[in-house]
């Protein structure tokens, strides 16, 4: 058996344009699939301009809230590992780690990105002057300014989180207790802002669905609004557990957690929290809890409470496994440390 | 790192003038005309005095859609029943109630003491997006939580498109019927501008019993795809259990089926049977015709409309066809009228219709995974040979081979496709005045650039000097 062998790290540029390249791929094959559902439920399978805005705006603001903190913690897991080149003089800036600075930086990211790309979006409206957008104007209004938009963002978040990591020691904050961090810093926030993204979703999947108790199809009835619960489940519990598992993983590494109550918490380096714990929680998610949801929609459920109880579960799922991912890795972190 | 940056703003400017390529953006621009029509009932009941007076075509669905160079339009109207003759009454007498109110005043949310069957209409472009009748729920506080006996929905958007659903049930005089529904759906989808009708009905008794009909099927559909070999158009009729003067038969397409044998339609022993049935029915003064080709008939009660143009264009411009299932002709004796003005010389009805046409001389529009290249390429994929299936609006008519046909059926059992009477109008569906549209382009010209340059500026800074 070889030894391992250390990645060299690569010039920062290099992994700059390295990860927008795959940033790029990888929301070009999303923006197919919301771009595909937004045109197929739309009345003639083509948008509205203000539909299109809509659209363009929300899936930027997304990106650009999402891309941030993914990029930021990105950045600092490639500092820490040693696979980028760190900059010799970082770019000043506030700690980027701070709860506070986390969540403002990504609000107001997710802002402009949206802005930015509703903008785009009235200069696409004025171009097709009453016309409404097919899906190539849809796909290609999606991929060209909320997929720049989340390339953009991300690329800015990697480098602060290089530099970050950098300045540590310079302008640190205090390392917080793993709880508070876990549970109320990241998944607290992090399942509010997917208890909206999910509602969008929602919205967008069965605005043209049929309601109240008339049978037939197209109809919103509990089967058609709760059918997808798996592929939900099982989207929330492999992103946000790899999300969180880095966010964890750089915060341990990096020194910004401690430990509530390390004679409970410790765990030995040789034998560190496995995955069953997310495996569980999706297994539950899935089988149990979500056949139950029926009995919160009432017969022949309106758009809104469908949307309410669709959000709210993806919402509460993203807070646990959030909360769990990102415990486990900075205990394991903590515990190689 | 510069060309990287280059790329990327040069990329996202290139991004927003996609629009502006000639070619982008879906409708409203066509060079020619397409349109699409849908029409089916059930059963349509007529009293010529000579004017002919009605009271009803139950259930009746009928729109059409047209794009053309002016812009586009969907109508269509569903009713259970609705009044399309000379001479209509358009309201009921009900014993318990306020009969004196106007009809005119019953509005969509204003209906309450209107004695009215559920008829309603829709009009894209316009407020009449989204209408619905549901009957009655509506006119009656009293049964304004209870579930609907009948409605009337219609849905007319952009697209265009026009969706159409009446169920009901009903009695007038001469003839009842248990329970019926229509639908009706006329749109481009995928290349192809579609037009799709079907209506069917239990439990139909007329002339007091004396003929007897378990169950009507019609259907229809017609698709163009503006390619020639892409046009398509059919009309299915099935009317099964028919007991007239004690004879019984069933009707499947243009056959007619006595016991196990089954005959063309218009055979010369198709004739002879009906010759039969209508020497059963002499003490009835009724006669029964087998409606094959409908365009025979006088168009006024029939059709209620100008006789519409049915066939196939062989440039595949063109698909349009109709059918009819029965009519039933019966002279009244004067002894009816006698206590009463309404002094009818003739019951006419019209037992199953249904007509679709499609019409487009280019590419008729609608998402189809052509869509995803050909505006690029500038290419035209054109839908294969064998085109969508058929939308299930109603079961299909039921095959001759099949078992025999089901005594009436219990009344009010069927159930009507839904209406997607909750469905949003389009959102933010607007046209801009150019004074309009130049604000709006150069107000987001400026956030646009302001932005840009902010997030080049950032990014420049990221990637450093």
């Amino acid at each position: 058996m070889s030894a391992p062998t250390a990645t060299a790290a690569k010039p920062l540029r290099d992994h700059l344009a390295e990860d927008a390249r795959i940033n790029a791929v990888l929301l070009a094959v999303v923006f197919a699939v919301v771009g595909g559902l937004a045109v197929s439920r739309a009345s003639a399978n083509v948008l509205t301009p203000t539909a299109l805005a809509v659209l363009l705006a929300g899936t930027a603001a997304t990106l650009g809230t999402m891309n941030w903190i993914n990029g930021v913690y990105g950045g600092a897991l490639a500092a820490v590992d040693g696979t980028v080149q760190t900059p010799s003089v970082p770019i000043e800036g506030r700690d980027p780690f701070a709860a506070r600075n986390v969540w403002t930086s990504a609000v107001v990211w997710g802002a402009s990105a949206g802005a930015w790309a509703a903008a785009g979006a009235g200069l696409a409206a004025v171009a097709l002057d009453g016309r409404r957008a097919q899906f190539i104007v849809v796909f290609v209004a999606l991929t060209g300014l909320a997929g720049t938009a989340g390339v953009v963002a991300n690329a800015v978040a990697r480098r602060t989180g290089i530099d970050g990591v950098r300045r540590l020691g310079v302008a640190t904050a205090p390392a917080v207790p793993l709880r508070r961090r876990a549970w109320r810093q990241l998944a607290l926030p992090m399942a509010v802002f997917q208890f909206a993204v999910n509602a969008g979703v929602s919205v967008l999947v069965f605005h043209d669905y049929t309601t109240g108790t008339a049978p037939g199809p197209k109809t919103l009835d509990e089967t058609v609004a709760l059918a997808d619960v798996g592929i939900t489940v099982l989207i929330v519990c492999c992103l946000f557990a790899y999300y969180a598992g880095r966010w964890g993983r750089a915060d341990g590494a990096l020194g910004r957690i401690e430990l509530d109550d390390p004679a409970a918490q410790a765990v030995p380096a040789k034998s560190p929290i496995g995955r069953q714990g997310i495996v569980y929680l999706g297994l539950i998610a899935a089988f149990v809890i979500g056949p139950l949801l029926g009995m919160l929609l009432p017969p022949g459920p309106s758009l809104l409470a469908v949307v309410l109880v669709r959000a709210t579960f993806a919402a509460v799922l993203v807070y646990l496994v959030v909360g769990v991912a990102y415990v486990r890795a900075a205990l394991n972190t903590v515990a190689v440390q | 790192m510069r060309r990287f940056l280059q790329c990327l703003v040069v990329f996202a400017l290139g991004v927003t003038l996609v629009p502006f390529a000639p070619g982008v953006g879906a409708d409203e621009q066509h060079a020619t005309l397409a349109t699409a029509e849908a029409e089916a009932y059930a059963l349509r009941v007529e009293y010529d005095i000579p004017v002919p007076l009605s009271p009803g075509t139950i259930p009746h669905v009928v729109g059409e859609v047209r794009r053309s160079r002016a812009g586009e339009n969907a109508k269509g109207l569903a009713a259970a029943p609705s009044h399309f003759d000379p001479v209509v009454g358009g309201s009921y007498y009900d014993p318990d109630k306020d009969n004196d109110q106007d009809a005119i005043p019953c509005k969509p949310g204003n209906r309450t003491g209107c004695n009215i069957p559920p008829h309603t209409e829709c009009f894209y472009p316009g407020d009449l997006l989204d209408t619905d009748f549901r009957f009655p729920t509506e006119t009656r506080p009293e049964t304004a939580g209870l579930p609907p006996t009948t409605y009337a929905t219609a849905r007319c958007g952009a697209g265009p498109e026009v969706e159409l659903h009446a169920v009901g049930a009903g009695d007038a005089p001469g003839a009842t019927v248990a329970a019926s529904a229509a639908d009706a759906l006329a749109r481009p989808r995928e290349g192809v501008m579609e037009g799709t009708s079907a209506a069917r009905a239990q439990g139909v008794s007329l002339v007091g019993g004396a003929i007897t009909i378990g169950n009507v099927q019609v259907s229809g559909h017609s698709e163009v795809t503006g390619a020639k070999g892409g046009q398509r158009t059919e009309s299915r009729v099935s009317i099964t259990d028919i007991n007239a003067g004690g004879t019984r038969f069933d009707l499947a397409d243009d056959r007619l089926v006595v016991g196990d044998q089954a005959m063309p339609a218009t055979s010369a022993a198709a004739q002879s049977f009906m010759d039969n049935v209508n020497a059963g029915l002499a003490a009835t003064n009724c006669t029964m015709a087998l409606l094959t080709n409908p365009d025979r008939y006088p168009q006024g009660f029939l059709l209620s409309r100008a006789e519409p143009r049915v066939g196939v264009a062989e440039d595949g411009s063109f698909a349009g066809s109709m059918k009819g299932g029965l009519l039933v002709l019966c002279n009244l004796p004067d002894e009816l009228g006698t206590a009463t003005e309404f002094k009818p010389q003739r019951l006419q009805v019209v037992v199953g219709f249904a007509y679709t046409a499609a019409n487009a001389q280019d590419e008729p529009g609608g998402f189809g995974l052509g869509n995803l290249v050909d505006q690029v390429l500038g290419e035209k994929f054109l839908p294969a040979a064998s085109t969508p299936p058929l939308p299930e609006l109603a079961p299909a008519p039921a095959p001759l081979d099949a078992a025999p046909a089901p005594a009436a059926a219990p009344a009010r059992n069927l159930r009507s496709q839904p209406a997607a009477t909750r469905l949003p109008a389009p959102l933010g569906d607007f046209d801009m005045d150019p004074a309009t549209r130049w604000l709006l382009g150069l107000g987001c010209i400026v956030v646009w650039a302001a932005l840009t340059h902010a997030g080049a500026k950032r990014l420049r800074e990221v990637f450093g000097p």
